[in-house]
């Protein structure tokens, strides 16, 4: 009797601190996750958020902008459509904004090694031509500096000895 | 060690048929070029920061800054047809994600601050999104009509309009007495670090905000 009593109150205590546990943690992710994902203006924060640190890496990817700004295209014509009671085309050109979008934020990884590859490589012309300038500039002025000897010894070469003529 | 090199040095300048002053001369230059060379390299590096701005603007129907109303007339009737050119300017020195909440005030409604960066606290009747490169210039055609008013003694209401092919109904906005009404354009911006939209930024130390308003008379004859 003692004994049965103990398992009921153990299922219970156990049963109560999984519902806590599925009540608390997990559907907090998924929903902001799902707003996130079905609500376009928030996928373009997110992807314009990615495109900042390529930029701040000094990367550039025009292309990916342009992509951008055509599914905010997308998003503000679809608020016209919506507006204008044309809800299933305003559906579609959302959907295709999020298509975009998903699209621009699943190549963000790339460009965003291409544009760290961009930043090495110019640093690395940039840095690597200090040395080359000023080679090339004080071998410029080595020359100059020799024709300038050479002028010199030449006219010193070309002087005459002219006798003083006395006075009268 | 030190004597080698220096007979070692000595033995290049002879064979160069350098004099020992020229070689001076020319190693002051390399160094001189060395200095230059790379302070040029760090600027290009790391530019200096410029003073960071956005700037907007509203033009008339063919650009300008004038012909803002139909007949230059600022009375407008119902289905008197209003086209403005918008226009943004990005010089913040880094990508930019523009929000322009277009808002339809009466001369009473608090305007936004630019002084404290405060909005506008009327609720924006529709919002334009574009991402601007540094030194991009967004322009955009703005046209909107009045579609119905409604008048109760002194006060006269807008009740109905279309802003870019959008219809909006109801009691838009009202007057207590007369007919003066404005368009007030907000220029936002996305801030990565609050995740949201801003309104104002700092720069220098000082607090700066966009925002520009025209304005209108309603008249239903």
């Amino acid at each position: 009797m003692r004994n049965s009593c103990c398992t009921k109150v153990t299922v219970l205590l156990v049963s109560l601190s999984l519902c806590t546990l599925l009540l608390t943690t997990p559907p907090t992710t998924e929903t902001s996750l799902s707003s996130t994902q079905n609500d376009p203006v928030a996928l373009s924060y997110e992807a314009f958020s990615q495109l900042v640190r390529i930029y701040s890496a000094g990367g550039e990817t025009p292309d990916l902008v342009a992509k951008l700004n055509t599914a905010l295209d997308l998003i503000q014509e679809a608020h016209v459509r919506f507006a204008n009671g044309e809800n299933a085309s305003a559906v579609q050109l959302d959907n295709e904004a999020q298509s975009i979008l998903s699209g621009v934020i699943s190549e963000i990884p790339n460009a965003q090694l291409a544009a760290a590859h961009q930043t090495s490589t110019r640093f690395t012309i940039v840095v690597g031509l200090v040395p080359v300038i000023v080679s090339l500039t004080t071998l410029s002025f080595y020359v100059v500096l020799r024709i300038r000897r050479w002028d010199e010894k030449t006219r010193l070469y070309e002087m005459r000895i002219i006798e003083k003529e006395p006075e009268d | 060690m030190r004597r080698l090199d220096y007979t070692r040095c000595e033995s290049l300048r002879k064979s160069l048929r350098i004099s020992r002053r020229d070689l001076q001369l020319v190693g002051a230059f390399a160094i001189v070029a060395t200095i230059v060379a790379s302070i040029g390299a760090y600027a290009y590096l790391n530019p200096p920061a410029s003073d960071e701005f956005l700037a907007m603007w509203v033009l008339g129907a063919n650009g300008l800054a004038e012909h803002y109303y139909p007949n230059d007339n600022p009375n407008l009737k119902p289905s008197e047809n209003v086209n403005w050119t918008l226009g943004v300017y990005n010089h913040m020195g880094r990508i930019e994600y523009i929000v322009v909440r277009v808002k339809l005030l009466n001369s009473t409604l608090p305007s936004p601050d630019g002084v404290t960066g405060t909005p506008s606290p009327t609720s924006p009747l529709l919002e334009m999104r574009r991402i601007l490169v540094d030194n991009e210039t967004w322009s955009l055609p703005f046209s909107w009509e009045i579609l119905a008013l409604a008048k109760k003694g002194q006060s006269l209401s807008i009740t109905g309009m279309v802003i870019q092919q959008m219809p909006f109904e109801g009691t838009l906005a009202s007057t207590v007495s007369g007919s003066q009404f404005r368009f007030v354009f907000e220029l936002w911006f996305f801030d990565e670090s609050s995740n949201d939209l801003a309104f104002s930024w700092q720069s220098m130390g000082v607090q700066h905000a966009v925002w520009t308003q025209i304005w209108f008379n309603a008249t239903q004859t």
